[in-house]
């Protein structure tokens, strides 16, 4: 990591504040793994308090390697699994692909949840062009507003996530912003487009932010992020999807989506000069998946190609139906905007989720309840 | 039959197109042609089957059927986004229509067998544009084992039964014949391949297509149909059935077998 994280410190032994938090968690996480029949005994647990259900859990499967691993280990075991994929518009042909095989060969059905296109466009056109610096705060809600949807409809109490800090831990806060931030993302919309957002998005916000804060009591639905639970190699996992799936890798890192793989190599590097693999690269490295200089090597090559970039930037033009360039070129024509512009929800966020986790689990539905009509009264 | 042997020599397999159903800019898939199913963008479901191994999507306009209006906007990006040949069917009324959507770039026009200037239309846009750019989509119900022209203005069968619109057709002025069976469209119960050994379906030269009922469990069978069935040059799968399941998906089943 460089200085294009305003928020990095150095230190004198050269190591900076992202390796040395990436260190501590591999060695803390590293020393309480456990086994997936224990795994699966706490999800069998969770389903027996709900009377009513077909299913143990929700698997969200997007065709990525996280979620579709997960998938690969949880169907050998007996649980009863929800598979569950929102399509945001932006799936890409591997992406299919790599689902279908997956489900077709574990004979797994799949329900999918399909974004209304015309309205996710506005909001996504919205985003582009008022210059938010975390283009995929849309998508994040729908995804997780439809899964909690998924599970409240067919009474599923546990959430099995993919979400892993083995490969994610790095990544700066000055980069992103909060995905679950819906005050933030109606403000936006009705700025671009001078109207309030309507039926968007699908649960209530008390919802995902007792999902963020994994809150169960007050969502019902508990989240296991089971990678973080158990030993996971990436590279082991690939094979293995490889051998029995005929799984096809990304050529890059969420190379599921063609939107997140456009804000990631040509909004992101455009509008705000960040490389979003060097925070990728240096979880690797932490994790001895790689050397610093291989790391360097890859960094020192373009993202995309000249052809695939024109490709996804034409795809990005077509379906947001903007000109082609400023798909292409968009930090010509898009003035970075921070999202403190539109709503100072973040600090209100930040302040509560760090009350709520350092109070006593007696003082929280307190703290949660304030939160949410503090938020909802911006 | 000589010269549908001759045919099915020549063509390696029967060729797979999807059909991609445009309602309002959004895409559709159609049960029974009485219901209608949202699955989403059709800029990236087109980019999606990019992906597969199809030889040609089939979009169907039912908005411009109705309104009588070219989305033309939408076709010119659907055309961007697409590399493989594209056929295009709904509210072609005049040789204009016809001329707007070949001027986008497009193969093939399929007209309705229930467009009232049909007889007019065949003869123009394959004059202009020659008889391998045009296709007839031909839907029909089953009621007693007999094969009716359905109507969708009407939702129902007309009373002109498949052999006398065919008796009265001038084939010689189209090449793909396409057959959609209402009764199966989006129901993956099988194809109607009993249309096939109709003595009006055996005395034409043209490439027949099939639409209506394709599963991923017929699949063995469909490998081996140009053998089996000569006549038939192809099918015509919902290009979303796919997204929607994961075990019971049509294309990229045949994708794999063929």
């Amino acid at each position: 990591m460089d200085e294009s994280d305003p928020q990095i410190v150095f230190f004198e032994d050269g190591s900076c504040s992202h390796c040395r938090h990436a260190i501590k968690y591999a060695s803390s996480a590293s020393s309480t793994r456990y086994s997936l029949n224990q795994i699966v005994s706490w999800i069998k647990d969770l389903a027996s308090t709900s009377n009513h259900s077909k299913y143990d859990c929700i698997v969200g499967l997007s065709g990525g390697v996280d979620s579709t691993w997960l998938l690969h280990l949880l169907d050998q075991t007996d649980l009863r699994i929800f598979v569950h994929h929102v399509d945001t518009g932006w799936n890409t042909p591997k992406a299919v692909s790599n689902i279908y095989r997956i489900c077709n060969k574990l004979g797994q059905d799949l329900h999918t949840h399909v974004l209304d296109w015309n309205l996710f466009r506005q909001i996504q056109q919205a985003y582009f062009y008022l210059g938010v610096i975390n283009q995929d705060v849309p998508q994040d809600i729908a995804i997780f507003s439809s899964q909690i949807i998924a599970c409240k409809e067919n009474g599923i109490i546990c959430l099995a996530s993919g979400a892993n800090n083995t490969t994610e831990s790095i990544l700066p806060g000055a980069w992103g912003h909060h995905w679950h931030d819906v005050a933030n993302l109606r403000k936006i919309f009705q700025q671009f487009w001078h109207k309030s957002l309507q039926d968007f998005p699908y649960a209530d916000y008390s919802d995902l932010a007792a999902y963020r804060l994994n809150y169960y009591e007050q969502l019902n639905i508990r989240t296991l992020n089971v990678l973080d639970l158990i030993k996971y190699s990436k590279s082991s996992a690939i094979q293995i999807l490889k051998d029995s799936y005929r799984y096809e890798e990304y050529p890059h890192k969420h190379g599921e989506s063609s939107w997140t793989l456009y804000y990631q190599a040509i909004y992101l590097p455009s509008v705000y000069g960040i490389d979003k693999r060097k925070a990728h690269l240096s979880n690797l490295i932490v994790n001895h998946d790689i050397t610093r200089d291989v790391a360097l090597e890859k960094l020192s090559q373009p993202t995309l190609s000249q052809n695939t970039k024109l490709e996804l930037a034409n795809l990005v033009a077509l379906k947001l139906g903007i000109p082609l360039d400023h798909a292409l070129e968009p930090g010509k024509y898009i003035i970075p905007c921070s999202h403190l512009s539109f709503s100072r929800t973040k600090e209100l966020i930040d302040s509560y989720t760090s009350l709520y986790y350092q109070s006593p689990v007696s003082e929280r539905a307190k703290i949660f309840l304030e939160y949410i009509a503090s938020y909802q009264s911006l | 039959m000589i010269t549908k042997a001759i045919h099915s020599l020549a063509l390696p397999r029967p060729r797979l197109i999807a059909t991609l159903l445009i309602i309002n800019g959004l895409a559709y898939i159609s049960y029974g042609y009485s219901s209608y199913e949202y699955v989403g963008d059709p800029i990236n479901i087109l980019n999606l089957l990019s992906g597969f191994d199809v030889d040609e999507v089939l979009i169907v306009d039912l908005s411009a059927s109705s309104s009588h209006q070219l989305n033309i906007r939408l076709l010119s990006k659907l055309r961007a986004v697409a590399d493989f040949p594209l056929a295009y069917a709904g509210g072609i009324k005049s040789a204009i229509h016809a001329d707007c959507i070949m001027q986008l770039g497009f193969d093939k026009i399929f007209l309705a067998a229930c467009n009232p200037s049909l007889p007019t239309l065949l003869k123009q846009i394959s004059e202009c544009y020659g008889i391998q750019a045009l296709g007839l989509s031909v839907d029909y119900a089953i009621d007693n084992n007999k094969r009716y022209i359905y109507n969708p203005y009407i939702r129902r069968n007309s009373q002109l039964s498949l052999s006398s619109f065919l008796g009265s057709l001038q084939v010689n002025l189209l090449s793909d014949l396409l057959f959609s069976c209402v009764d199966r469209a989006g129901h993956k119960t099988g194809l109607d391949l009993s249309i096939l050994q109709e003595d009006y379906i055996c005395v034409i030269d043209n490439p027949i297509l099939l639409s209506g009922g394709l599963h991923s469990q017929g699949s063995q069978l469909l490998k081996n149909v140009n053998q089996l069935y000569p006549g038939v040059a192809g099918f015509v799968a919902s290009s979303s059935i796919f997204l929607q399941s994961g075990s019971s998906s049509a294309l990229v089943c045949l994708e794999r077998h063929f």
